[in-house]
């Protein structure tokens, strides 16, 4: 790692700082001065855009402690989400909890049935567990459609109330937009100081060799599993703010295309990277706005193509993306952006 | 008596498909150790592929045939365009790029097939007879024996003769194998043209009379606690398993689905499949493999 010219450290603490320079202090004030600014810079479909990526950052971030830094697979993330938002959406409605509580409801009750998920894992690894996670997502869709329509709304899903803070009820685009980026961005210390803690170190001794992590005393299921739990926590979180920004909780919203395309956000962005699971988000979900909105457009261009369109062009770009920087770029923008950074601090030499 | 012999006949059918789909999977893990996650999708373009050749104004046999030519080169397409350069990364890594062919292909389908569902031709004439209560379909009876016999079939090929035996070397360390005169490249490349043929046979046996639609690539995921109840490398393993999994599902369907809205017989494979994993990771009959540091 190239440290900036200057930039020495002579303590432990010195030598752990995130940021280390003026220029960064001076980058992240006017990086969150650009969020805190952007409802006003930008439509208010961006603005819009801007909320669901903030969300999905918050699932990605789960999705990328699991996969990424404990090296677990799972495609059921969705699920776990969906988990979240329904269970908001009854502590919302049914039980009429006031509003910040429902998200904590969701989460934790997310990361209650992730940890069931994550059970197996004490027996089993690799695909095996991968596939434990697809039948969570099964699961989640023939109960919540199943089971009698006063708990989970059966087939209609349930709406969300609009949330009430301080006696003012957020209902307007920009409002949900405040909403979420506290979550977003604690979701993001969250993982990032996570990752510098001692959990994390063992959840990346896991993912390294988990023999060897549990020859050196690292209790394996218990770390496996509540990497499952924390995964769940997050996506849970996210499900609620999903459920909140629709108004509604529907399991059609939890597919496992969404979990496939959270999987493809973090091969994207790069593996074990938090910079790379916020990059990989956005850089997809830029892309799927972008065919969403070119759909009908291409409908015109392209002859004997019919009207619904822009989901299989959405899967097929993405899957060939995915499978683009898994050849190409394994390591994915996160590792451009690190070789970039490098490059602009040695400059003008070249090593 | 005659309740007992129609969930068996409804068990065993539905236990047939679930192995023709498991078989799938297990013919490209036993070479190439790679999971086919899209093995679901190679089964929905097989099915269109038939029609699509039908409706051409093909007889199914010809169809058929060509289809199964078209398959084997999708397969061996996929394993050359996608596989192979990832050809020694980890199998979370090639489990991953299945999982962007399973997109790819998705969407393709969609794009080309068109998503509103359509009906399969019948393959094998629309024959029906009432054996002791039991209404039997000539056609469906055919494709359980086709299948039956091609899963034994390939489960002789992987023990009995020398490319099989050389695959199952492949699928236990490409190194070892490569290093001991094994061609791997090849051998995976057999697999994978196996399966796309596993599939138009899967397909060909039993989507005729039913409509189909892009969707019924999810018959994939339904099958997969088939493939983990038998074990990841076993082939004939898969009867066994398509038969409990599809046995318990019909028992599942006609005497809990009363009381649960019909969500029982749609849980009982995931449900099993999960106690069953923590019982005995491997599967019934998948190998058990030790690990070093």
């Amino acid at each position: 790692m190239y440290r900036a010219c200057g930039s020495f450290s002579e303590t432990h603490i010195d030598d752990m700082r995130l940021l280390r320079t003026r220029w960064q202090w001076l980058a992240l004030i006017s990086f969150g001065a650009v969020l805190l600014l952007f409802p006003s810079l930008f439509s208010s479909a961006w603005v819009r855009f801007a909320t669901v990526t903030g969300i999905t950052i918050i699932a990605v971030l789960g999705l990328q402690i699991l996969v990424g830094i404990t090296g677990q697979i799972s495609v059921g993330q969705s699920a776990f989400m969906g988990v979240g938002g329904y269970c908001a959406a009854v502590a919302a409605t049914t039980l009429n909890l006031p509003f910040p509580l429902p998200i904590f409801v969701g989460a934790f009750s997310a990361a209650l049935v992730g940890l069931l998920f994550g059970l197996p894992a004490a027996r089993i690894k690799g695909f095996y567990l991968a596939l434990t996670t697809l039948a969570a997502q099964f699961i989640f869709t023939f109960v919540v459609v199943r089971l009698p329509n006063d708990w989970f709304g059966g087939a209609a899903g349930i709406s969300v109330p609009a949330p009430v803070i301080f006696g003012q009820s957020i209902d307007t685009t920009v409002g949900f937009y405040f909403l979420t980026l506290p979550f977003t961005i604690a979701a993001v210390f969250c993982a990032l100081f996570l990752l510098r803690s001692r959990v994390g170190r063992a959840l990346m001794a896991v993912r390294d060799n988990d023999l060897a992590a549990e020859v050196t005393g690292i209790n394996l299921t218990y770390y496996k599993v509540l990497a499952f739990g924390i995964a769940s926590f997050f996506a849970g979180t996210a499900g609620a703010l999903l459920a909140y920004e629709n108004h509604l909780v529907h399991f059609e919203q939890f597919t496992l295309f969404e979990s496939i395309w959270f999987l493809g956000m973090l091969i994207v962005g790069g593996m074990g990277s938090i910079l790379g699971a916020v990059l990989g988000t956005i850089a997809l979900r830029l892309l799927q706005e972008f065919l969403t909105i070119m759909g009908p457009n291409l409908v015109e261009i392209l002859p004997g193509a019919r009207y619904d369109i822009a989901f299989p062009m959405i899967n097929v770009v993405l899957g060939s993306t995915i499978i683009l920087f898994l050849i190409y770029q394994p390591n994915g923008l996160a590792h451009i952006y690190r070789k970039l950074e490098r490059f602009f601090r040695i400059w003008p030499f070249p090593y | 008596m005659e309740i007992l012999a129609r969930v068996l006949y409804a068990g065993i059918t539905t236990g047939a498909i679930y192995a023709a789909v498991a078989v799938g999977f297990n013919v490209i893990y036993r070479s190439g150790r790679v999971f086919n996650i899209a093995q679901g999708e190679m089964l929905m373009v097989a099915t269109f592929m038939i029609m699509s050749f039908i409706s051409f104004g093909l007889g199914p046999w010809v169809a058929f045939f060509l289809t199964t030519i078209c398959m084997l080169f999708l397969g061996l397409m996929i394993e050359r365009l996608v596989l192979r350069p990832l050809v020694g990364q980890s199998e979370m890594t090639l489990f991953m790029a299945t999982l962007g062919v399973l997109l790819v292909v998705n969407g393709l389908g969609n794009f080309v097939f068109g998503a509103e569902p359509r009906l399969f031709p019948e393959m094998f004439g629309t024959q029906r007879w009432r054996i002791g209560g039991v209404n039997v379909k000539l056609s469906v009876v055919l494709g359980t024996i086709l299948i039956v016999s091609v899963v034994m079939a390939l489960a002789w090929f992987f023990k009995s003769t020398r490319t099989g035996l050389f695959m199952t070397a492949v699928a236990e360390d490409h190194q070892t194998a490569q290093s001991l005169g094994v061609n791997v490249r090849r051998s995976i490349a057999i697999s994978w043209a196996m399966a796309g043929i596993v599939s138009t046979l899967a397909a060909a046996a039993f989507m005729g009379g039913r409509m189909v639609s892009p969707d019924i690539a999810s018959i994939a995921f339904v099958a997969l606690p088939v493939v983990l109840l038998a074990g990841l490398e076993t082939i004939g393993g898969v009867l066994i398993g398509g038969l409990v999994v599809g046995v318990g599902q019909a028992a599942a369907a006609r005497w809990l689905d009363p009381l649960t809205e019909g969500g029982a017989s749609l849980i009982f494979p995931f449900a099993l499949m999960l106690v069953l994993l923590m019982i005995r990771p491997q599967g019934l009959f998948g190998w058990k493999t030790l690990e070093r540091i």
